[in-house]
């Protein structure tokens, strides 16, 4: 049978943890982001859309460098946490929330986004006709007619946190229970030759990557293909 | 008979350009001239008769750039040098990497490559003792006496990751030396390898931590401390306090049968390599075993 070490188990709870965490953040922030580029006509649509789209883009060692240097001590991040008390944030867990909500957003963003995009005008204008505030809108029509996209978004980017790595190497420091996720212990195995470790933990990331995308797909042809990255 | 060829050349020509639609022809012509190009720099590179491909751990990079440059002056051979941490060089070598020699950061991989069959003992030596050395960006953050490690007043200390990288067992080692419990494991970061710790400390994330000695004597240091005159302080770990970084050297199977691999085994184990080598913040041990 599998054979986990405490290392190992406390690294699978930490990268749930933190896989969850970021999900819940990013549903929350992720939606008004997606909402307004799905409906504005401003001239920021292009930039905002491209700012969300960085991190698909980037190495990770462009981020996380850039993220170290932000939220050091000396970094405008670093120096903003520092003023509210909070001290500075590479190597701790919140750190690794931080760096994980901007590098997962467009994994959630995106599918919102095509998903109100794709419900068109039609719908939100009969809503106000009747008499629906702006808020009463989303949650009575934008809420269950895109409920495929927002489903598609909270399986992404746990996803996509669970298999987050170079960031994470870059600014978590390895710290047991605090920074050290189930990506960074393998790496750790296999670096010190511990081959038979690195294989349990990585063998079951792989069939933990394909049931969730097993899922996804059968989720999406019941559906009818929602999502599509653009 | 050139006319022929001419006509035959034309006709050859016309039929592929107008298979290429007008709207894709620039994107065409773009990509030949990318890949003639891509050919050429290829040849060019294949057209050294003789290379010497090396594997080296990241701390000795600083150092292996001055001693190949200085190796190629006097031989005028080619050297191919990639960096990387001594167990990843090690995993791509025995699963077939095309290096002629490997330079490690400990002594234990040599050896296993030798007992892998990888390599021969007699070509396995002690290029450089590595030395540890506490570093921190703050210039007043570090005495002589090392009083605020032992006091244990900061939040974070950096070092290389203890379960692979020598210098980060090291670093271990003398915390145990000096009776230094860390209160809490949340004050030991831990990067890959020195090189990140030293990032680690660079950025003022860490306010200290151990690096490699050799990593304070690189040339983008001096320059990058001379525009911020933000030279740091360090505290050099006295040698009794951890057990000797051995750096050895092997040459691997590829390299036995080639005149420069022997060349630059010779050349490390001389007179000019050992001195810039101690120079470069190593010790050498005087005994070439």
């Amino acid at each position: 049978m599998i054979n986990f070490s405490p290392e190992d188990i406390s690294a699978i709870w930490l990268t749930l943890k933190l896989a969850s965490t970021v999900t819940i953040i990013l549903l929350l922030i992720g939606t008004p982001i997606a909402y307004w580029l799905a409906r504005t006509n401003s001239k920021m649509k292009g930039p905002i859309s491209a700012i969300v789209a960085l991190p698909l883009v980037l190495p990770p060692t462009v981020i996380g460098f850039y993220l170290l240097i932000a939220m050091g001590p000396n970094g405008f991040v670093g120096q903003l946490t520092q003023s509210l008390g909070l001290g500075t944030l590479p190597f701790t867990f919140g750190g690794l929330v931080v760096a994980s909500v901007f590098y997962s957003m467009p994994f959630v963003v995106q599918p919102i986004q095509n998903a109100i995009e794709g419900l068109g005008d039609r719908p939100l204008e009969v809503a106000a006709s009747l008499g629906a505030g702006r808020l009463d809108q989303f949650f009575t029509v934008v809420l269950p007619l895109a409920k495929p996209g927002f489903i598609t978004a909270t399986i992404l980017g746990f996803a996509h946190t669970v298999g987050e790595f170079g960031v994470i190497l870059m600014i978590g420091g390895n710290i047991p229970g605090e920074t050290r996720v189930v990506s960074v212990q393998i790496y750790d195995h296999v670096e010190s030759l511990a081959y038979g470790q690195a294989h349990t933990l990585a063998g079951t990331m792989v069939v933990f990557s394909f049931v969730v995308l097993l899922c996804l797909y059968w989720f999406q042809s019941k559906r009818g293909g929602q999502w599509s990255m653009k | 008979m050139t006319n022929n060829g001419n006509i035959l050349h034309d006709s050859l020509a016309n039929t592929f350009w107008s298979s290429v639609t007008t709207r894709w022809r620039p994107i065409a012509r773009f990509l030949i001239c990318v890949s003639t190009l891509l050919l050429v720099t290829v040849a060019a590179q294949y057209s050294h008769a003789e290379s010497l491909k090396v594997a080296v751990a990241s701390n000795f990079s600083g150092t292996m750039k001055r001693l190949v440059k200085q190796f190629e002056q006097q031989t005028s051979h080619n050297v191919i040098v990639s960096y990387g941490s001594s167990g990843k060089l090690f995993a791509q070598i025995i699963h077939g990497a095309p290096f002629d020699l490997f330079l490690s950061a400990d002594q234990e991989l040599p050896s296993k490559l030798v007992a892998l069959g990888h390599a021969d003992s007699s070509q396995q030596f002690t290029y450089a003792l590595g030395r540890l050395v506490l570093w921190s960006a703050d210039s007043n953050a570090i005495d002589e006496k090392a009083s605020r490690l032992k006091s244990g007043d900061y939040t974070h200390v950096a070092l290389a990751n203890p379960r692979f990288a020598p210098y980060g067992r090291a670093a271990i080692e003398t915390l145990n030396a000096l009776g230094l419990v860390v209160s809490s494991e949340s004050k030991l970061v831990q990067g890959e390898n020195v090189a990140q710790a030293y990032q680690f400390i660079h950025s003022g994330n860490a306010e200290m931590g151990f690096i490699a000695l050799a990593q304070l004597y690189g040339e983008g240091l001096d320059r990058l401390d001379k525009r911020r005159q933000f030279h740091g302080s360090k505290w050099i770990v006295p040698d009794a306090l951890y057990s000797p970084i051995r750096q050895d050297l092997v040459v691997l199977n590829r390299g036995q049968a080639k005149q420069i691999a022997q060349q630059f085994f010779d050349f490390m184990r001389g007179d000019v390599a050992t001195s810039i080598i101690s120079k470069s913040g190593y010790s050498v041990s005087t005994n070439h075993d």
